[in-house]
């Protein structure tokens, strides 16, 4: 129910607006922060409950009515360790923007309208367990993008950009579309269904062909790649954003760009990991473009918004690389980045959309000396500066240190590259930025230029900055959600030869069907605490160490008790037996993710 | 013979009869509201088509008239339709000199014509619904007897339709002449012994052109923009709804009922057909200033979009042009809807006659906005499921017919090229400078209720698909795929 | 040329996708042998003394030839005859547009009143109704109710647009 209401509520909010008079200026402003403000609450009391080491989806609920029945579409939402926190990422920032919608003074309800109906999208489209409303939310938020940088947007280029952006991201969405289409049709007529759980646990039953493997990956990974601006399909985004009203560039820089890394991670390469394997390199490669070459281009910079835009394009490679990687720190350390991302991008761009609305301006040689009449901006922006080049302390170190850590053993060169691209060409242009833009002389006539008035309007600020520093001190509030469901991605992901050996079948089947089970807990058992996921240092379930670590686990695939789990699971793969199904067995998901990983015969 | 199966065709011819006659004697203020009646009338016999069922296919005529799933499907889609055509005549009157009970009549004709196509199971019945259908259009078209490009529309249309005419009667002659029936039921007996002679190839190929013509399909669209340029506005709403529609359901029932063996043969010539029917109209759209000659274009594109279901040739694919068709009813009426109203002393439907609808008419603006999101195929609309089903139709196609994987791309192409004319319309809408007119726009009740519908019937399909997708799947049993 | 039954019935076959068949050529008996390989071929029989002459579309290249210089002499001599006899002498009569009649003077792209059409198709209706009329009178007394409705219901539709034109005033000259 928490789930429904997270993603419903704003449509609701926003559809209540419709009916508003058009003339009232305060009314929509308020309905919107109300909105977001108890959305916020119920994501963070969502992510409170979440019970922390199970690999399963919770919170798992079916909005009824929506959908198509006869084509396996259901409006299905649930969260595991990847989309929990990400779900409140989405809260917050979306919270956040609220906050800092002064710039926008005329046509508000139509902006707070659009601004409500992109929220739902983003958060509909990261809770949904279901394909179609996986596209589908995304897609909501498509057209309230494009009308809110016509209308709202700043700068000559608007207009161009507003179309850029739009028709780049369709094509993206449109590509992608077919690929997700490809991946339904490659189940068997009468099991067909868009339910993300249900599809994973039939391909990791039944081997994909090879070939369409190959060719469905490429579609999904250019498709969703477009739409996190992958190099070189990365142009739209820092225009898009330097053009869009400052709430507008937070939700979608912050959160809608995560869409498609989290398409990648949560279907492509899970169920197809043979075209993983051939297709991530290609994948790594590119993100090098991101990193350096985007990077590169933000050191050019002389818009402050512009800067921003292709430095938050060159962090979406470091997420790239950590998917490439394939082993759970890599994995991990890419989810990470992505909350801790999306949190950096709202607040650099908050910061930025109040610099324009005090300054008039963001040329960065047109400003110098401002830490001396803003020194809440100042600092507040000093600091998304230095958490961008990834200062320990702050989220994004986390995640950037996890995907290097993860990816040497994979791409050791690549990893090289990027360390280097995101301490030094990343240092120079955030430190650069800083340095011009605070420190220095103050000129004469910036000296009408206001700090933030009063704490109300500091609020938006600090609560992204806050949240910044808590999941870079307490990393674990993250990792440990994370990891179990990483876990099930990465054993999925490098499964090639399980699927021929029995026990393998049957174990994988088990970690791809605990949804079943833990959706059952949340209908009846209150949730019990798994057990942990091995120790601490076992999380780096890399090829070299789970070959190690075989012989220890290697027991239960032998054990004759294991051939009931695959026929089980086989049942379980009917849809509607595995959604509205009861009582099936109990399992502890995660020690089956390590069985079924370990015991796999390596290459 | 079993007349009652016909009930609904002689009650719509009925109505028109006695809108004709009503209108000797009703005084000439009043006659504008005769539209009224007519639309009450008609959404009357709508109502009553809710309340039939077609479970087994029943026979009419000889054969000729058989009465399932799919022609009732199609003759609420037409009957809807024209209620809201009717509605949005009403609105029109002013702009027509003369002879409004008239046109009011001839809708109501050419809505039975339509009628009959979706019940048509023989060849001759095909001509005679067509031809009901096309020259009633032929004065439609041209009823703004004062305006030049109305003229010209309808001489366009009248030559054009002709031609079309001529290439389907000549191919009906020689399917005749080889298969020695016009039934689509005994057809299908015979046609895999006639299909061995190419004259009754040549005679379905001249029936797919006539049909081609109906429909707008590539390299038979060139009348549709002019068409639709010059028409007034309700008649090019029923003829990019009605009139395609109609063209559909005879395209689905000769290729899938009448000749399904010979149709199989034909996946990459339909494939061909739908990619650049899909390619043509949305690169002639992009530079269109007129709307209405714009969404001429668009109704070419969509003809492709459809065309894709044709090509799938699979179950799948049918039933995704009958929700495609469902979708593109209430979202193509709500566009022309608004440009009925807003166009009103407007010369050349410019784009920029929309610029601060935003402000003149909010809920103009909204319609407007949404029919055009709907057409670009952008959910929580209709258009876009419509867009889904029927690239997953041809997506399944694809496993057996690697070149679809090609159409997937121009079709994919094709929504992207009209996700930019259509939004360019979103655009003028809500913020391009520079009209002169800023005075709110009124809304009759009865606009304002159709408006209404058609966007709850857009958000409804687009958000609960299921029962339209139901209905379209059972209606196409009725084929043979 | 021998046509007998059975090659007209061949001939009929007029669809295309059928080749003509090799007897035909051979029935027709073009091939310049003799009157007995005709007979030859009737009863079935293929004998070996019909050589480069039998290939079936020979005649068709043959009939071409000969298509082409029949009407080309007659018009050659009549070319020469009327060179020899008759030259041309010109004149303002001789070039006149008309053997006979009135001259036409003036455009012939005139208007002329739309009312003309309105009696035509009225009278060109009511002239095809008398056509279904007379059956109908003649089989009077056999027909069923159903049959008696419908013609007139037909009858009622044409009075109907009877009464819409004249309540119009499509009947008064004006």
């Amino acid at each position: 129910m928490t789930l429904a209401l997270i993603v419903l509520l704003p449509f609701l909010a926003a559809a209540g607006l419709a009916f508003l008079p058009r003339t009232d200026d305060t009314a929509p402003r308020t309905v919107a922060a109300g909105t977001t403000f108890v959305v916020l609450l119920l994501a963070v009391r969502m992510f409170w409950q979440f019970d922390t080491g199970q690999a399963g989806y919770q919170f798992v609920v079916i909005i009824p009515g929506l959908g198509a029945d006869a084509l396996g579409i259901q409006c299905r939402l649930g969260v595991d360790g990847i989309n929990a926190g990400l779900l409140l990422m989405g809260a917050i920032v979306a919270f956040a923007a609220v906050g800092v919608t002064r710039d926008i003074v005329r046509r508000q309800k139509e902006f707070f309208l659009l601004f409500l109906v992109m929220t739902g999208g983003i958060l509909g489209a990261f809770a949904s367990l279901d394909l179609f409303y996986f596209y589908f939310f995304h897609e909501l938020a498509l057209v309230p993008t494009f009308i809110m940088i016509g209308v709202w947007g700043r700068g000559e280029e608007r207009n161009y950009a507003t179309f850029k952006i739009t028709l780049y991201l369709s094509l993206g969405a449109l590509i992608a579309l077919i690929g997700l289409i490809a991946l339904y049709l490659q189940m068997p007529p009468d099991q067909r269904t868009f339910d993300i759980p249900a599809m994973t646990q039939y391909f990791a039953e039944h081997r994909m062909e090879s070939g369409a493997q190959q060719a469905i990956f490429p579609a999904l990974m250019f498709g969703f790649g477009i739409l996190v601006s992958l190099w070189p399909f990365h142009t739209w985004a820092p225009l898009g954003y330097g053009s869009a009203p400052t709430a507008t560039a937070m939700l979608h820089a912050g959160v809608l760009k995560k869409f498609g890394l989290y398409g990648l991670i949560r279907i492509a390469v899970p169920l197809m990991p043979e075209g993983a394997k051939q297709w991530l390199e290609v994948l790594a490669l590119l993100c090098l473009g991101n990193i350096l070459y985007c990077g590169l281009v933000a050191m050019r910079q002389k818009d402050l918004n512009l800067l921003i835009g292709n430095s938050s394009v060159a962090h979406m490679g470091f997420v790239f690389l950590g998917i490439a990687s394939l082993n759970l720190v890599g994995v991990t350390g890419a989810v990470v980045i992505m909350i801790a991302h999306g949190l950096l991008a709202a607040l650099s761009f908050a910061l930025s959309g109040y610099l324009f609305h005090t300054a008039q301006t963001l040329e960065i040689a047109r400003m110098g000396g401002f830490l001396k009449r803003l020194p809440f901006i100042g600092t507040a922006l000093t600091m998304a500066m230095l958490a961008g080049c990834g200062l320990p302390g702050f989220a994004n170190f986390v995640g950037e240190a996890l995907v290097f850590f993860g990816a040497w053993k994979t791409y050791p060169a690549i990893t090289g590259l990027a360390c280097w691209g995101a301490l030094l060409i990343g240092a120079v242009y955030m430190l650069r930025a800083v340095r011009s833009i605070l420190h220095g002389p103050l000129a004469e006539h910036w000296n009408q230029i206001q700090d933030v008035p009063h704490a109300w309007a500091k609020l938006p600020f600090a609560v992204l900055i806050f949240t910044l520093l808590l999941f870079g001190f307490f990393p674990r509030l993250l990792t440990e959600k994370i990891r179990p469901s990483a876990e099930v991605v990465v054993q999925l992901a490098n499964r090639e030869g399980d699927i021929r050996t029995r026990g393998g079948q049957g174990t994988i089947a088990a970690a791809a069907g605990s949804i079943s089970k833990s959706q059952n807990r949340r209908l009846s058992v209150p949730p019990h605490p798994g057990p942990l996921p091995g120790g601490e240092g076992q999380g780096e379930n890399s090829r070299s160490e789970s070959r190690a670590s075989r012989p220890r686990t290697g027991a239960p695939v032998s054990d004759p008790a294991q051939t009931p789990v695959s026929k089980e699971s086989r049942r379980i793969g009917d849809r509607r037996s595995e959604v509205h199904g009861q009582g099936e067995r109990t399992i502890q998901t995660s020690r089956r993710v390590n069985t079924a990983g370990e015991a796999a015969p390596r290459q | 013979m079993n007349l009652s199966l016909s009930i609904l065709e002689f009650a719509v011819i009925g109505a028109g009869l006695a809108i004709l006659l009503a209108d000797l004697w009703t005084p000439v203020p009043q006659k504008r509201n005769l539209g009224y009646a007519a639309a009450a009338a008609v959404g009357l016999i709508f109502l009553a088509s809710m309340l039939m069922q077609a479970a087994a296919p029943a026979y009419a005529f000889e054969k000729m008239y058989v009465l399932d799933g799919l022609a009732l499907f199609f003759k609420r889609f037409f009957l809807f339709a024209a209620v809201i055509v009717l509605v949005m005549s009403v609105e029109f009157a002013d702009r027509i000199e003369a002879g409004i009970a008239e046109y009011y009549a001839l809708i109501m004709f050419a809505l039975a014509g339509m009628m009959f196509a979706a019940s048509a199971n023989d060849f001759i019945l095909v001509f005679v619904s067509l031809e009901l259908i096309t020259v009633t259009f032929y004065v439609l078209t041209s009823f703004q007897r004062g305006r030049l490009h109305s003229l010209e529309a309808g001489v366009k249309y009248l030559i054009l339709g002709a031609l079309a005419s001529a290439f389907l009667v000549y191919g009906i002659a020689l399917v005749f002449g080889v298969a020695n029936t016009t039934n689509f039921g005994e057809l299908m007996g015979s046609a895999r012994v006639a299909s061995a002679r190419p004259v009754f190839l040549l005679g379905l190929l001249l029936v797919l052109v006539g049909l081609g013509f109906k429909i707008a399909a590539f390299p038979f669209q060139i009348w549709a923009p002019d068409v639709y340029q010059g028409s007034p506005a309700p008649t090019t709403a029923f003829l990019a709804v009605g009139s395609k529609a109609a063209g559909f359901i005879l395209l689905l029932r000769v290729l899938f009922s009448a000749v399904p063996e010979i149709t199989v043969n034909w996946t990459k010539l339909l494939m061909v057909i739908a990619g650049m029917t899909i390619l043509y109209g949305n690169l002639c759209a992009i530079p269109q200033r007129n709307l209405k000659r714009l969404l001429g274009y668009s109704s070419i594109a969509h003809a492709g979009y459809m065309l894709l279901g044709v090509a799938a040739m699979n179950s799948a694919g049918s039933s995704a042009i009958l929700y495609y068709l469902g979708a593109y009813l209430f979202t193509v009426l709500a566009a022309f809807t608004v440009i009925c109203v807003v166009m009103r002393g407007v010369e050349g439907d410019d784009i920029s006659a929309v610029a601060g609808l935003h402000q003149r008419s909010p809920l103009l603006a909204a319609s407007l906005s949404l029919a055009m999101v709907s057409l670009a195929g952008i959910p929580p609309l209709a258009g876009f499921f419509g867009k889904f089903l029927l690239l997953k139709a041809v997506v399944e196609k694809g496993a057996t017919q690697p070149g679809c994987y090609w159409l997937i791309a121009v079709a994919i192409l094709g929504v992207v090229i009209s996700l930019y004319y259509y939004l360019g319309v979103v655009r003028a809408i809500y913020w391009s400078k520079g009209s002169a007119e800023l005075s709110d726009i009124k809304v009759s009740w009865p606009i304002q209720v159709s408006l209404y519908a058609c966007i709850a019937a857009m958000f409804y399909l687009g958000l609960f698909p299921d029962r339209l997708v139901n209905i379209a799947m059972e209606a196409v049993k009725a084929l043979k795929l | 040329m021998r046509l007998n039954s059975t090659t007209l019935r061949n001939r009929s076959d007029w669809s295309g996708a059928v080749p003509i068949r090799p007897e035909y050529g051979w029935k027709i008996g073009w091939n310049g042998g003799s009157r007995a390989s005709g007979i030859q071929t009737v009863t079935g029989t293929r004998t070996t003394h019909m050589q480069a002459s039998d290939h079936p579309y020979l005649f068709l290249a043959v009939f071409l030839v000969v298509a082409v210089i029949f009407p080309l002499v007659p018009l050659g001599l009549a070319r020469l005859w009327a060179r020899t006899f008759s030259p041309p002498k010109p004149g303002p009569v001789k070039n006149a547009i008309y053997e006979c009649g009135v001259e036409s003077k003036g455009d012939a792209w005139i208007q002329f009143k739309s009312e003309y059409y309105l009696y035509g198709i009225i009278f060109l209706i009511f002239d095809v109704e008398a056509i279904f009329l007379f059956p109908f009178a003649v089989a009077f007394t056999n027909l069923t109710i159903g049959a008696f409705l419908a013609m007139m219901m037909f009858l009622l539709l044409l009075v109907e647009g009877l009464v819409w034109a004249w309540q119009k005033g499509v009947l008064t000259w004006k």
